[in-house]
């Protein structure tokens, strides 16, 4: 609710029609702690975001902030605990096993560990064929057209048809995963580090791909990354994750060159910048993120947070408008209390 | 492949997987898995030929003694069922003679110097009860438990939270001024190197296409392998394609002939395919196994 208010600010031409809504999505999971004792890892906790036709939104964050399960519990891959996921207008949480096969072809997936995201007894024609014939998308006698098309699109050399997975380089078998996402025509793809398994040179390669397809196809990208560098090139918003939570929104802009979350800011000042030599300073947050079964109560950056005061240790904290289409849920931020100039006033270097 | 690393020295192995960076690493303490093994050439340790050592020496005088070993999963190169304390003391004992009181207090004040607060009970700890970061500083207490004059670091901060890499890199680059020792760096990451090492070998299909000081490297590189890696990186506000280098890496199977760059390599004339070029000075200060250099000027004309 409150991620719209900003919109609204916004004057003159129609916004594009919004793709996909999450509204106050939660995803916990139980584990065993003890003989008799189970607890909930809170992977995803109230979260709210909407991705609009056309755009690439980025969810950043560290191993644990429950961007990967977001992204799965968009998809529908899993049910949420609660809250929604409309899908247009749809209620993808609410609909059987029949209904929402009928809407997977528009809704996929690309993973980050392109190996094992594909069938080793399949040869890869085949792979990127089968949603297709699954979904009776192409009859069968013009698959293997629609496949040479897909191909093409995504750098394949025709050689490759009838290869399986494990014959093909890293970076093949991840455009092997991209050509099957796309085959179908999705209106939304979630993409999980597609990135981040591969060489540097593969990589380049890979990401000069994605982001042609995305301007050609129009594409309607949730693009998942723990690499900075990555999603300032390749998106056009970014959402903040930490312990469960968005902490910062924005156009991807704002975020990299005016971050208002103290975290947001300590992740920014370790993106390297054209000097890779310059051994600049950094907003250095203390510790390791803390377990997500038993989360900081208020605040949930607040044991780690240079900035912290009394009231983010007994406030939960919202996300609020700071700007256009940008939002922070911090208190001393969104009143005006600390900005990115403190952040960069309280960056070290490193004592050597 | 030739390389020297100083007392007190970072030296950088860059490389993409299948330059050779590890197998590099791995040779130096005769950690290579079977059916790999060093063909030929040395490995001097303070004069003292490596290779030639029996295995029982090298176990003995050399590995976590005077070189230990750091690995990017610190959290799988520790014993799953001994707590941490154990594991430290243990080696405390044996390797340093120390009795069971010692070798407590020991840990204690080398678990200190990681920077691990409650150092009491983090001693007690198994090593899954610990978080990524905790683990490699763990790790890095055990390499240096023997106060080793070599410390290789196989990609030691990948894996780790972003927030908590940097806490990892000030550690190592702290303690290299405190205890003096030298550090061999293995990482695919150019912009990691940059923040560690006073050196840099940027390695290609197992040889080494460009080393030097790293600022000569990351601000006028001559070899066109080096130049591209340091393009094809992405960033915030870069329009159009990132650079990047043609074709797939070099096959070692069946390497090709000259210069193993050369079938990708834009710089590439007649003799590449033929001859393999020799490191040789280059100005402003590295070495280069190049037949056709970037030019300082084209560097100048491809930053501007």
């Amino acid at each position: 609710m409150a991620e719209r208010a900003p919109a609204m600010n916004v004057p003159m031409q129609a916004p594009d029609p919004v793709m996909l809504t999450i509204e106050n999505l939660v995803k916990h999971y139980p584990i065993k702690t003890g003989a008799f004792r189970t607890e909930q890892v809170r992977a995803v906790d109230g979260v709210s975001l909407t991705v609009r036709r056309g755009e690439t939104l980025g969810l950043v964050g560290e191993s644990g902030c429950g961007k990967s399960t977001l992204g799965r519990v968009a998809l529908r891959l899993e049910p949420p605990t609660s809250g929604s996921v409309r899908f247009r207008e749809i209620d993808l949480t609410r609909l059987d096993g029949r209904k929402l096969r009928r809407l997977r072809p528009k809704l996929q997936m690309v993973f980050q560990d392109p190996l094992g995201s594909l069938n080793p007894r399949m040869k890869v024609w085949q792979t990127v064929a089968e949603p297709l014939l699954l979904h009776r998308l192409v009859a069968p006698g013009g698959v293997r057209t629609e496949v040479h098309e897909m191909f093409n699109r995504v750098g394949l050399s025709d050689e490759l048809f009838d290869r399986y997975p494990h014959e093909l380089s890293g970076g093949q078998q991840q455009r092997v995963g991209i050509a099957r996402a796309l085959a179908p025509n999705p209106d939304l793809v979630v993409l999980d580090e597609p990135t981040s398994a591969l060489d540097v040179s593969v990589q380049a390669k890979l990401i000069n791909l994605l982001r042609r397809l995305k301007e050609d196809l129009h594409l309607t990208q949730v693009f998942i990354s723990h690499d900075l560098s990555v999603i300032g090139y390749l998106t056009d918003r970014v959402a903040v994750m930490y312990l469960g939570e968005v902490v910062e929104l924005g156009p991807t802009a704002d975020i990299f060159t005016e971050p208002r979350h103290p975290y947001t800011g300590a992740l920014m000042s370790a993106v390297p910048g054209d000097d890779l030599l310059d051994r600049k300073t950094r907003l250095m947050l203390p510790g390791e993120v803390p377990s997500p079964i038993k989360p900081p109560p208020a605040c949930r950056l607040a044991p780690r947070c240079p900035f912290a005061k009394d009231r983010c240790r007994q406030e939960k904290q919202v996300l609020r408008a700071v700007g256009a289409e940008h939002m922070v849920a911090c208190w001393r931020a969104a009143e005006g209390e600390i900005s990115t100039e403190d952040f960069e006033r309280s960056r070290v270097a490193l004592e050597v | 492949m030739s390389l020297e690393i100083e007392p007190g020295e970072v030296l950088g192995l860059v490389g993409e997987t299948g330059s050779g960076k590890s197998v590099t690493a791995y040779s130096i303490i005769g950690l290579l898995k079977q059916p790999g093994r060093v063909v030929g050439g040395e490995v001097r340790l303070q004069g003292r030929d490596l290779v030639a050592l029996a295995e029982s020496e090298l176990e003995e005088e050399i590995r976590g003694k005077e070189i230990s070993m750091i690995f990017q999963n610190p959290r799988e190169a520790l014993n799953p069922v001994i707590t941490v304390g154990r594991q430290l003391t243990q080696v405390l004992e044996i390797r340093r003679g120390m009795s069971k009181r010692e070798a407590r207090q020991e840990a204690v004040k080398i678990v200190k110097s990681v920077h691990i607060s409650d150092p009491e009970s983090r001693l007690g700890s198994y090593p899954h009860q610990l978080s990524g970061g905790m683990a490699q500083r763990i790790m890095i207490s055990l390499a240096l438990s023997c106060e080793p004059r070599l410390l290789i670091a196989d990609e030691p901060t990948t894996g780790l939270d972003v927030t908590t890499q940097y806490q990892i890199v000030q550690l190592l680059r702290e303690l290299r001024q405190r205890t003096g020792m030298a550090m061999l760096l293995i990482t695919h990451d150019l912009a990691l190197a940059a923040q560690i090492c006073d050196r840099v070998a940027v390695l290609y299909a197992g040889r080494i296409a460009e080393v030097g000081r790293i600022e000569h490297l990351f601000q006028s590189p001559r070899h066109p392998y080096t130049k591209a890696l340091l393009a094809s990186r992405p960033r915030l506000g870069l329009k159009g394609d990132i650079v990047t280098i043609a074709g797939n890496v070099a096959n070692l199977m069946d390497p090709p002939g000259g210069c193993r760059f050369h079938p990708r390599c834009p710089n590439a004339v007649s003799v590449c395919s033929r001859e393999q070029p020799a490191l040789e000075p280059m100005e402003p200060g590295q070495r280069v196994a190049c037949h056709n250099p970037v030019g300082v000027r084209q560097q100048v004309a491809a930053s501007g």
